[in-house]
């Protein structure tokens, strides 16, 4: 009895200690996650402008004012485009990217560091760089098309070059990310498979279909549940090179709360998008965490 | 064990403690002989130093009193300036006097957030309301009551390229918007990079704002619950804009810069005509020097002559303390006396405020020197403020990307205007 009740003390410690490493981090979540959370699902359900004394209790009309909004339709197809973007094109070039570099040739570390760079550029700096070479008059991609007789084409003024413009920023400057993913899973992959394979005869397609790409799955899995947040989330590039314009046709989920809540002071609707999006987020994650067990790898 | 928790919670008790009793000392010191006033405004750049210069100048003369001016981004609808000022108001923690953008004002001034300036400036020497020119208090003051003194103010003018007029014998500016698309079709000249375009459409809800109104028509319904523009005389005006674009007469300019684009369309010569801010003249008479003479007009107007005010006007926020509002005022009176609003408008192109300064001897040969800024303050007194609603901001918004919609991608003005309205309806009747 003696032992057990001393048993019971230590974990009674154990728990304690375990309460008290989590205590700070749970204040921090607690205050500014889930109580702005919270608040976000409030104010959604007001009708409000952040300055009126009175707010007025709306129930769900924001969130049926969202689902007429042609502006949120829009929104929520771009926000979409960019992800599928994401996964379609920057993951398979960031992907191809770190096959090459892991190569081993010569200047691959140079090269690592040039296709890593777009990332740590800060996205409104990319955007107004490629604000000045998508330039309708004289940018340097009209110049480059002029070449093959393509002219006039207005990349920030038009539907749909404006997104289209979005999206190729987004690509260039995610895609080093991605490869440095996919180099740190390639570099993971266990030699000893992969000469084994090579021993019984396998062709280099062969080694890397069956052998590297199994072993990559986590890196990839990885990959694509970040650049969907990343895509969900798109803004800067939208804010500094288009204003979502022509007519809203380049407004993401993100710039929609935006220009919502401080252009428009719309609080109602903003919140009501915002926590549409947290829905999207929250759902799209779960799929992929429960479906990940069929086709992720762990070792 | 416990002894140590003790200690620890003891310390950080400490160390709050300090951190609090540290704030209060900040606030506190203050208010000694000196009262400190906090500004936050929006026009950056040059502009930016000009109010800093202006601010310093006070303060040297006021040794009661120091203002604290600091440039927030811009002050502009959605600009950061308008967004901090939001959320510090949200949170209670404003600054004591702000910029706001003229448009924003009636939707600042209803939330109650804003002093009534009524009394102070009835019983100012300097700020009562008759001393201000005609028109210009149209933006401060809602529902009979002041809750802005103008700052920084311009409106839109027609800008047109008196050398190219000249060259295709045209006498005189348009005065409505039917004469303004002949006179651009005999205008545009050329083709290919040389080619030269009658007009320049500004695709902004700026001057939609002027053709709502000189097409008869207004904004919102009278109880302010609907939305009104939609009309054919509206619709016909910018008809013929849109036309003038798809027969290559007109050169719109698109994306986040179309403004400035378009500012340099016209200093280029690459456009004989467009609406732009007088506050924009300054720049366009550095940029043309002496390579062709231009002029300004009233803006075209079909049935009323009416202008939307633009720029913005100092607020003093609800609920500061007895001294930092007297110290306000004092700055606010200050600043728009005859003698800083005409320095300030000679530093910037802003448009002076008040009759005495216009009046000014300095002033009417400067206006002789340079009669573009003429007609700017004889438009003023056709200022006119749009409805006050809660929600012109979202109402001037969707305007803006139907006009995106008929001129940067050529759809049809009827369905563009009408799907404004929906959206802008969906709103105001919520």
């Amino acid at each position: 009895m003696l032992t057990t009740s001393k048993e019971s003390n230590k974990i009674r410690k154990y728990r304690i200690s375990q309460w008290a490493f989590l205590a700070p981090a749970m204040f921090f979540i607690t205050v500014f996650i889930f109580v702005p959370t919270i608040y976000v699902i409030y104010l959604s359900l007001l009708n409000w402008n952040l300055l009126d004394s009175q707010p007025r209790f709306v129930g769900l009309s924001n969130y049926l004012y969202l689902f007429q909004d042609s502006n949120f339709q829009t929104a929520l197809v771009n926000s979409l485009l960019v992800s599928a973007a994401m996964i379609l094109v920057a993951l398979p070039i960031g992907l191809g990217l770190a096959v090459l570099t892991d190569l081993g040739l010569r200047g691959s570390k140079v090269y690592r560091t040039i296709l890593f760079a777009p990332y740590v550029i800060p996205l409104v700096a990319s955007g107004l760089i490629w604000s000045l070479l998508f330039n309708g008059t004289g940018g340097l991609v009209n110049q480059l098309l002029g070449v093959f007789r393509i002219s006039g084409i207005d990349w920030l003024g038009s539907e749909p070059f404006a997104m289209i413009a979005v999206i190729v920023v987004t690509i260039w400057q995610f895609t080093g990310y991605y490869m440095l993913i996919f180099l740190g899973g390639l570099q993971g992959v266990p030699l000893a498979l992969k000469e084994a394979a090579r021993v019984d005869g396998a062709s280099a397609w062969r080694v890397f279909r069956y052998v590297t790409i199994p072993s990559l799955t986590p890196s990839i899995f990885f990959a694509v549940i970040v650049s969907i947040i990343q895509s969900l989330q798109t803004f800067d590039q939208v804010y500094v090179m288009t204003s979502g314009g022509p007519a809203g046709s380049s407004t993401t989920l993100v710039y929609y709360i935006f220009e919502q809540g401080f252009g428009m002071f719309n609080i109602g609707p903003a919140t009501a998008a915002s926590v549409v999006l947290l829905l999207i987020l929250a759902i799209l994650t779960f799929i992929q965490l429960r479906i990940s067990h069929r086709w992720v790898v762990e070792e | 064990m416990k002894s140590k928790y003790l200690a620890t919670g003891a310390a950080i008790v400490t160390a709050v403690g300090i951190f609090t009793a540290a704030g209060h000392t900040s606030t506190f010191a203050s208010t000694g002989n000196v009262v400190n006033v906090t500004f936050w405004y929006g026009i950056g750049g040059q502009l930016s130093s000009d109010v800093q210069t202006m601010v310093h100048q006070f303060n040297a003369t006021h040794p009661n009193i120091h203002v604290t001016a600091t440039y927030e981004g811009s002050y502009s609808g959605g600009g950061p300036e308008q967004q901090k000022l939001l959320a510090a108001l949200a949170a209670g923690n404003p600054p004591d006097i702000a910029q706001v953008e003229v448009n924003s004002m009636g939707v600042f001034a209803l939330s109650g957030k804003l002093m009534d300036l009524t009394s102070f400036m009835n019983h100012s020497a300097i700020d009562k309301p008759s001393n201000f020119l005609n028109g210009m208090l149209v933006s401060t003051e809602w529902n009979g009551k002041y809750y802005g003194v103008p700052l920084n103010r311009s409106v839109p003018v027609l800008f047109y390229n008196k050398t190219m007029f000249a060259k295709a014998g045209i006498q005189n500016p348009p005065k409505t918007w039917t004469q303004l698309v002949a006179d651009a079709k005999k205008l545009t000249k050329g083709s290919g990079s040389s080619k030269v375009y009658g007009y320049g459409p500004l695709v902004d809800w700026w001057p939609w704002e002027s053709m709502v109104w000189s097409s008869g028509s207004h904004i919102l319904s009278a109880n302010g619950t609907s939305a009104a523009f939609n009309t054919p005389s509206l619709n016909h005006i910018l008809s013929m804009q849109q036309s003038l674009v798809k027969n290559g007469d007109a050169l719109v300019e698109t994306g986040p810069n179309y403004w400035n684009l378009m500012t340099e369309d016209f200093i280029k010569g690459k456009i004989a005509m467009d609406t732009d801010s007088i506050g924009d003249a300054a720049q366009v008479k550095q940029g043309v020097g002496s390579k062709f003479k231009w002029g300004t007009a009233f803006m075209p107007s079909d049935k009323t002559l009416n202008v939307p005010p633009g720029g913005g006007d100092m607020a003093i926020m609800n609920g500061i303390p007895a001294d930092q509002l007297k110290a306000s005022e004092a700055f606010i009176e200050w600043w728009t006396s005859p003698k800083q609003t005409l320095e300030w408008s000679k530093m910037t192109g802003y448009l002076p405020v008040q009759k005495a300064a216009v009046a000014e001897k300095s002033y009417q040969a400067y206006l002789k020197q340079n009669p573009q800024f003429k007609t700017a303050i004889d438009e003023l007194k056709y200022q006119k403020a749009a409805h006050p609603s809660a929600h012109l901001l979202d109402v001037l918004q969707y305007a803006m990307q139907g006009l995106q919609g008929i001129f940067d991608e050529g759809l049809p003005v009827q369905s563009q205007m009408q799907q404004a309205v929906n959206q802008a309806n969906s709103l105001l009747k919520g």
